[in-house]
């Protein structure tokens, strides 16, 4: 367990199925999905041309335009989502607290559109002409530093990139953050944009989804195999010491009881093939929270349509669980609005709505996650639920792996 | 668990001045600056055509050619420090848990160097770009080469924070070891000069034309360096117990946001003062006892004034008498690397008894007016040194190591 409780005060989400939290739940519940033909670019030199957009961002509806005239678009939905969490947490920042909270994101690989833009603009006009004020914002830790720019949060600030769980590691930092005592709060996020050199180069690499579509692509017929489907958003949540005196009205999502991080050794690209890590995760992440397998009552899942990964999850999840894994609720948000690098915080932010809420979101049912045409994944509706305790599972590319447990705030 | 229970027990380095511990702590004892032309890339048409390259490395007489084939010149600089610090430590012999092994480590911009080439290509449409040269972009590919070619099964995670990434690393890697989260750390970062970079800093004209000359009156700016340092960080307990005596204590780290500037750090120098003074803090060191600072230093106009602001308004008159010295005069900036490469500075400061210099400090500025052990390294029995790594967007690292007794040796 986490040497100090530690509780989640607010959330801020932005993605392709809903710009803020409450549009996000509802589109969720209402089982819609975000994934669909790509409009912001051209992709039909690409192997795929599928991918969750967000299409209703406006950034001035969030923060003046003297303050984002120049962020990238990344940057832009992290201060958006930081703006949601930290109003909804109801925190308020004064040059009391200012430097105990921190300020820690993860994103896979920065703003790839600024990069982009950047190189182009030297391409095109030459060493002595690059646009200045476009590399600022290449470096992947500028949307947490706009972040703390905005609400003025002197605390710790780091930037996690650890390819799809990016998120999960910046979560970790800010425990270890809250249990040395190195902050009081803090506000950990994740941002990712969906460009089209980002889209190009996934498909260079072969790590799209090689599926072209005419219509959205329902949950249900989500293909596992080759590839995955990317999207883009940011997630925000208040993480705080829930042991400190607070004269606030608390908010409180749920608690983090756990987070473990593990690792397997694989090939340069590639995913952990026979999900042990992943199961050594999960079963430290359940005895630092004092807990049995069969106390949880819902999972998040990493589920992103790479068969490799999914077959991965299926195995860990049945050796740690046994033959009930089949009767847990598996929710794979991925399915809804793609993989990106702080999908797993949006994952844990949908299994603390879910435990908040008493409301299982549309999940996973049969003996097998993994889906193909032909064989469509069973979804149960969503559905009311008194619900206790979730895990949240997530692997990336490369061999990283975490397991987060989470339980409902019955204080509140 | 006692804060001073985390020991370094292996240090590996690559940079512009030496391709080992050793040759880099000689190269910067005799005041050789690494300083130079940069031809990895045609520099002609910029501002500044200098940087702090490293030359003349052959990255397989120590690595695996097959399973190294597709990194990038980050990822080779990382596991090329990796490997020194990892036998050092002599990780492998001593039959360690692999569960317990956990990789922590910085990068600046990864596998740009690569990406821009793949760009390139793609741009000028002359040739079909190579789609292994995308493999390395992932800023932690590095972290994840090391742990997969090493089999260390921990936690892992890369960090980036521009220039204090490996800063903050080998912070997060001293949390990981008090938490009970993992026995051994593989801490540090890795960082290669790449043309996007370049032109970045060229094009916001916060680059020296000449050479690095932190705190010196005519200093123009940085000058870009890569390289890499890594260390093996570790629960003294089980180093004592193999019969590792270790390099230095790392005492805690402060870690803050300026909040202020993308660009620009605090004019007050308040987020410096305060990463130091939080550092102290965690590290349970009182201001008194600090010997030597082993500055950001950069060499441009506004930060050394205002690092050397923040250790005034820090330590007050004692300031005056704190040696403080800038590794990037003799090694370039070296982004992600740096704090991890000025981390080894200032512990081989700590195990040597000698301070480091600043080079190229001919007419010192006004403004700074410290003891910056100007161009000549000196002996001095020091005892606690703090490492500064203050980075674009305002994150500031600061590092606390401490001399490790000699009663707390290896018996």
């Amino acid at each position: 367990m986490a040497t100090i409780p530690l509780k989640v005060s607010g959330l801020g989400i932005l993605n392709a199925l809903g710009v803020g939290r409450s549009t996000y739940w509802q589109q969720l519940l209402s089982e819609t999905t975000a994934i669909a033909p790509i409009k912001g670019f051209d992709t039909t030199a690409c192997m795929s041309n599928i991918g969750a957009e967000i299409h209703h961002f406006d950034a001035r509806t969030f923060m003046p335009p003297r303050f984002y005239r120049r962020l990238s678009r990344q940057s832009r939905l992290a201060v958006a989502a930081s703006i949601e969490a930290i109003k909804d947490s109801g925190i308020e920042i004064s040059e009391n607290n200012s430097q105990r909270i921190g300020t820690i994101f993860g994103t896979a690989f920065g703003s790839t559109q600024q990069t982009d833009d950047f190189f182009v603009s030297l391409l095109e006009n030459g060493p002595q002409a690059a646009e200045p004020f476009l590399f600022p914002d290449t470096v992947p830790n500028a949307p947490a530093s706009h972040v703390a720019m905005y609400h003025r949060l002197q605390g710790p600030n780091s930037t996690f990139c650890q390819n799809h769980l990016s998120g999960e590691c910046a979560l970790a930092y800010a425990v270890s953050l809250l249990e040395q005592d190195q902050a009081d709060a803090v506000v950990v996020g994740g941002a990712d944009e969906l460009s089209s050199i980002l889209f190009h180069s996934l498909g260079a690499v072969r790590a799209l989804k090689p599926l072209r579509q005419k219509g959205p692509l329902q949950p249900s017929q989500f293909p596992s195999g080759k590839g995955f489907i990317p999207g883009e958003g940011a997630t925000c949540m208040v993480l705080e010491r829930a042991d400190l005196p607070s004269k606030r009205q608390d908010r409180s999502y749920g608690t983090l009881l756990s987070l473990h991080l593990a690792s397997a050794v694989v090939t340069q690209g590639h995913y952990e093939a026979n999900g042990k890590a992943l199961a050594e995760a999960m079963r430290a992440a359940l005895e630092e929270a004092k807990l049995q397998a069969s106390d949880i009552d819902i999972i998040g899942l990493g589920a992103n349509g790479v068969a490799e990964l999914e077959n991965a999850e299926s195995q860990a999840l049945k050796e740690v669980f046994g033959s009930t894994w089949q009767q847990i609720p598996r929710i794979p948000p991925r399915y809804f609005v793609g993989e990106f690098g702080s999908a797993g915080l949006l994952t844990a932010a949908t299994i603390l709505l879910s435990l908040h809420e008493g409301m299982i979101p549309p999940s996973i049912r049969g003996p097998e996650l993994t889906g193909a045409p032909g064989n469509p994944h069973r979804f149960a509706p969503p559905r009311k639920e008194a619900l206790f305790v979730g895990m949240v599972i997530g692997s990336t590319f490369g061999g990283g792996n975490a397991c987060l447990i989470l339980a409902r705030d019955l204080s509140t | 668990m006692n804060k001073k229970d985390v020991i370094i027990t292996g240090i590996g380095v690559a940079c512009a001045i030496g391709q080992d511990k050793d040759s880099f702590w000689s190269a910067l004892c005799k005041s050789r600056c690494g300083i130079g032309p940069v031809d990895l890339f045609d520099a002609s048409g910029y501002r500044s055509r200098i940087g702090a390259q490293v030359r003349d490395i052959d990255f397989f007489t120590r690595l695996p050619a097959r399973q190294c084939s597709r990194m990038g010149r980050c990822d080779l600089l990382g596991l090329w420090a990796a490997d020194e610090a990892l036998r050092e430590a002599r990780i492998q012999e001593r039959g360690l848990p692999p569960e317990r092994i956990g990789v922590v480590l910085g990068a600046g911009s990864g596998g740009v160097r690569e990406g821009e080439r793949y760009r390139r290509q793609l741009y000028e449409g002359q040739v079909r770009p190579r789609p292994s040269l995308l493999m390395p972009f992932p800023a932690c590919n590095v972290t994840d080469a090391v742990a997969n070619l090493h089999g260390f099964l921990g936690p892992r995670s890369a960090i980036a924070t521009a220039c204090s990434s490996s800063a903050t690393a080998i912070g997060y890697a001293a949390n990981l070891i008090h938490s009970g989260r993992a026995d051994v750390v593989v801490a540090g970062g890795a960082e290669s000069l790449s043309e996007l970079t370049f032109a970045g800093f060229n094009s916001l004209r916060s680059v020296d034309r000449v050479t690095c000359r932190p705190f010196d009156k005519y200093r123009e700016g940085l000058v870009l360096g890569e390289g890499a340092g890594i260390f093996v960080l570790e629960c003294q307990r089980i180093a004592r117990a193999h019969g590792i005596p270790g390099y230095a204590t790392v005492l805690g780290y402060g870690i803050c946001a300026d909040a202020y500037h993308m660009t620009s750090p605090d004019p007050q120098g308040e987020g410096a003062e305060r990463s130091m003074s939080q550092a102290l803090i965690n590290a349970r060191v009182p201001v008194e006892a600090v010997d030597y600072i082993n500055a950001h230093g950069t060499g441009s106009p506004v930060n050394d004034r205002i690092e050397t602001v923040a250790i005034k308004r820090l330590f007050g008159k004692r300031a005056y008498s704190i040696p403080v010295s800038s590794t990037k005069s003799a090694i370039g900036h070296c982004l992600g690397a740096a704090g991890a490469i000025e981390a080894a500075a200032t512990i081989l400061a700590l195990y040597h008894g000698v301070l480091p210099p600043t080079l190229n400090l001919q007419e010192p500025d006004p403004s700074c007016d410290l003891d910056y052990v100007p161009n000549e390294g000196r002996p001095a029995n020091i005892q606690v040194a703090l490492s500064n790594s203050f980075a674009f967007g305002g994150n500031n690292t600061t590092l606390v190591f401490g001399k490790i007794n000699p009663w707390q040796r290896y018996p």
